[in-house]
């Protein structure tokens, strides 16, 4: 039932058919690229976009083909969002459901944590992290996971605390249900909602976040291509080569575009009082 | 009496306007990609304090832009053995505070550099100067314990300009205030923001310099030094991107300045780890790497290969193509390799960071080369900071580094390449070369010095403890309204004394 809502919503609908192209391009860049994403070819330098040359977004400065390393760079940035939101998804969802459910102490201690974390600006914070752990892949997962996790422990904090005192609840536990079974069948199935949506912006923004530290120097490091440090390089010849920083600029705008129109396609296909609107 | 104030204040208040808006002063004002830290000559080390230096103080000799060694504030010298160097000074030098400059001056500043306490970066270039003495009012006299063929160059280091006693005891050192003989005088600082100096009115070159005020402006992008000059916000700024000269070059509202600059980027290798302590790992290596496709995809081919001299001191450095592995063979590099007991190649990282002197991109193009042999190569990439850690603590495989040449060989290789040299990060020891660098410290005519040191460049080349890339270009890039400048080649905007402006 909700499938069919969902795919009727033209909002959800173009959000996945943009998010499935960039799945897509993910598969076929594990089994083909149109050249090697790390070849430098020193007679192609700077070439502009061509169908002879076979480059059809140019190349950069090193000669390396721009679509082959957009292409890579998509399994990266898609990978590095989907680890962190996942990452700061499960952390944060457990603070957030234990300090709302069980309240008192664990309530007030978990949320300070929460606050202190959020009381440095996003990018701020992943800086720190990674300078802290050091330049590798997954740093940059845990990162901008560490971000995630205050976010999520709020919004999760957020609903338990509205739905714990609810009648259905309050009639579960006199009927004898322990405090286990009343999270999982009753409370968890409840703030599913906001979290999908919650999820589906995370990911946009963990694109973002990941593309600004590659482009700060500290996310994915070269030779390997990430969207991020593919700008960062591209910085310095935007006037003389456009293209170099145009593709993965228009490639990381896509994406998140994807990820957002899903996201609010998905909240007004789930929430319930959204639901007899259309 | 408060009412007779009022109307002279108003006048005042009006005339000064007035004034300035008429006057047609000459003011060039220049973008810098850094701030100074600090102005005090005797101390100093960023260039970026280096270039205001140029302008605010004057040594005994000076560089000028065919990179030989040209009267300063000395206007002759001899020396009639190898230890003693006699100096006639300049009459009537006036300080900025207008107190005559004499040798005492001289005999102060040099002291100041040789005092331990002053923690001079140029104290190396005094190393053997046994006493400095005034004979009179305008000569000096250095005695040196042993040969110091490098003094001139060294004397003509910004590090050894010539300071006021009064007022360096009287304001503890000069990192805040600058009172030199320069043709500027410091007028305000507004630190990360800009830098005004005015003209020296006394300045001893008659008719320089004929700007009336220099204004630094502290703009840390690249990109927005160029724009700047387009938009006429600047007359002048210093690029060191390809990508914006390339673009610069194509605009005929700019006027753009290149040189091979004195400065050298290296490709070094910590000498004591496995497997670089094998001459044939670094031969295969240094047999590996193209120079002119790395200057190509680094610098926009705004570079020139180069040995272990600078290229652009024609003196001395002997011409890279005819120096041992100056093409890449790579059937040869494999079979170094191979010999060496590494057939399958081996993998390491080069330390590197993204700014510019980091070398990030020249880095890239070595990994890419160096696989063709079948060694692998991890750039580490580090944050500035870091960079510089690693580097002091020896603490890297390999290294793309730019060093700052010299115009003298024995100042440049010694401290670089000898076991006991300072700024020897290699960590080489190889007694054929100490040797030699020990036999040219000892001369001090040119023709008996040339021998020593063409020897030494092929023998550093094939020995290859670092590899000497290339140099990359000095590009001043500025308005058409500017002439008369002339660009040295070690940075130095000393030029400006003579530039123009027109209006």
């Amino acid at each position: 039932m909700n499938a069919s809502r969902f795919f009727k919503n033209p909002i959800a609908l173009s959000g996945s058919i943009i998010v499935a192209f960039y799945l897509v391009t993910i598969l076929v860049s594990f089994v083909w690229l149109p050249f090697d994403p790390v070849a430098m070819d020193m007679e192609r330098l700077l070439d502009p976009p061509s169908f002879e040359t076979g480059h059809l977004l140019g190349t950069d400065d090193f000669g390396r083909d721009i679509l082959s390393r957009i292409m890579k760079g998509t399994a990266v940035s898609l990978i590095i969002s989907l680890g962190a939101t996942a990452l700061g998804a499960v952390i944060g969802t457990l603070m957030g459901i234990w300090a709302g459910f069980l309240g008192g102490r664990w309530d007030h201690w978990l949320m300070r944590v929460a606050d202190v974390l959020f009381s440095f600006p996003s990018l701020l914070l992943a800086i720190f992290v990674m300078a802290i752990l050091g330049e590798q892949t997954y740093n940059v997962v845990i990162a901008i996971g560490i971000v995630y996790i205050p976010q999520f422990a709020r919004i999760s904090r957020g609903a338990i605390l509205s739905l714990k005192n609810q009648e259905f609840v309050r009639a579960a536990f006199s009927n004898g249900a322990d405090k286990t079974y009343v999270l999982f069948r009753h409370l968890l199935p409840n703030i599913l909602v906001p979290l999908i949506v919650q999820v589906s912006l995370a990911l946009s923004v963990a694109i973002l976040l990941e593309s600004a530290l590659s482009f700060l120097g500290l996310g994915i490091q070269p030779p390997d291509p990430s969207w991020g440090n593919m700008l960062s390089g591209a910085r310095k010849l935007m006037m003389i080569a456009p293209w170099t920083a145009i593709y993965p600029g228009l490639a990381i705008v896509f994406l998140v575009l994807g990820f957002n129109l899903l996201g609010d396609g998905l909240r007004d296909v789930l929430d319930p009082r959204l639901r007899n609107a259309r | 009496m408060k009412r007779f104030m009022f109307p002279v204040v108003l006048a005042l208040l009006l005339a000064i306007p007035t004034t300035t808006a008429f006057s047609a002063d000459k003011i060039l004002t220049i973008g810098v990609d850094q701030e100074a830290i600090g102005l005090d000559p005797n101390i100093v080390t960023a260039f970026s304090s280096h270039r205001r230096v140029d302008l605010l103080y004057n040594k005994l000799v000076r560089v000028d832009d065919k990179l030989s060694i040209v009267p300063d504030l000395a206007l002759s010298w001899e020396n009639p053995d190898n230890l003693t160097y006699v100096f006639k000074l300049r009459k009537g030098v006036k300080f900025h505070n207008g107190r005559e400059m004499v040798a005492a001056d001289v005999v102060y500043s040099l002291n100041r550099v040789l005092d331990p306490k002053t923690a001079s970066p140029g104290r190396s270039y005094l190393a053997t100067a046994t006493a400095i003495e005034a004979l009179d009012a305008y000569t000096v006299k250095i005695v040196l314990s042993g040969p110091l063929p490098s003094l001139l160059e060294g004397l003509a280091s910004n590090n050894l300009a010539i300071v006021p006693q009064e007022v360096v005891e009287k304001e503890g050192n000069l990192q805040k205030v600058a009172v030199g003989t320069g043709p500027f005088m410091l007028q305000e600082w507004l630190p990360d923001n800009s830098m005004t100096l005015v003209k020296n009115p006394n300045y001893f070159e008659k008719g320089n310099p004929s700007l009336d005020k220099v204004i630094f402006r502290v703009i840390p992008e690249q990109a927005s030094l160029y724009a700047g000059v387009k938009s006429g916000e600047l007359d002048m700024a210093t690029i060191s991107q390809g990508a914006i000269i390339l673009q610069a070059l194509k605009d005929n509202t700019i006027t753009v300045m290149r040189k091979p600059s004195i400065n050298l980027r290296t490709f070094g290798f910590n000498n004591t780890r496995k497997p670089f302590d094998d001459v044939r790992v670094r031969q295969a290596l240094a047999l590996a790497l193209d120079r002119t496709e790395i200057i190509k995809a680094a610098e926009f081919n705004m570079g020139q290969a180069s040995g272990p001299l600078p290229v652009a001191v024609k003196l001395w450095a002997k011409d890279p193509a005819s120096l041992p592995f100056a093409r890449p063979d790579l059937a040869k590099a494999k079979k170094l390799l191979a010999d060496a007991g590494l057939p399958n190649g081996f993998t390491f990282s080069i330390v590197t960071a993204s700014s510019y002197e980091g070398g990030l991109d020249v880095a890239q193009v070595i990994q890419n080369q160096l696989a063709k042999i079948g060694v692998k190569v991890e750039l580490d990439v580090v944050e500035w900071g870091v960079y510089i850690d690693r580097w002091v603590k020896r603490d890297f495989d390999a290294m793309v580094e730019i060093r700052g040449g010299s115009s003298d060989p024995d100042r440049f290789l010694y401290r670089t390449l000898h076991s006991t040299g300072g700024v020897n990060n290699f960590l080489f020891k190889d007694s054929d070369v100490d040797k030699l660098l020990d036999q040219g410290r000892s001369l001090t005519k040119v023709a008996d010095r040339k021998p020593v040191y063409d020897k030494l460049q092929v023998m550093l080349t094939e020995k290859a403890p670092v590899i000497f890339l290339y140099s990359p270009m000095e590009n001043q890039i500025m308005s058409k309204k500017v002439t008369g400048f002339k660009q040295v080649g070690n940075g130095s905007i000393y030029y400006l004394a003579e530039t123009k402006i027109s209006n």
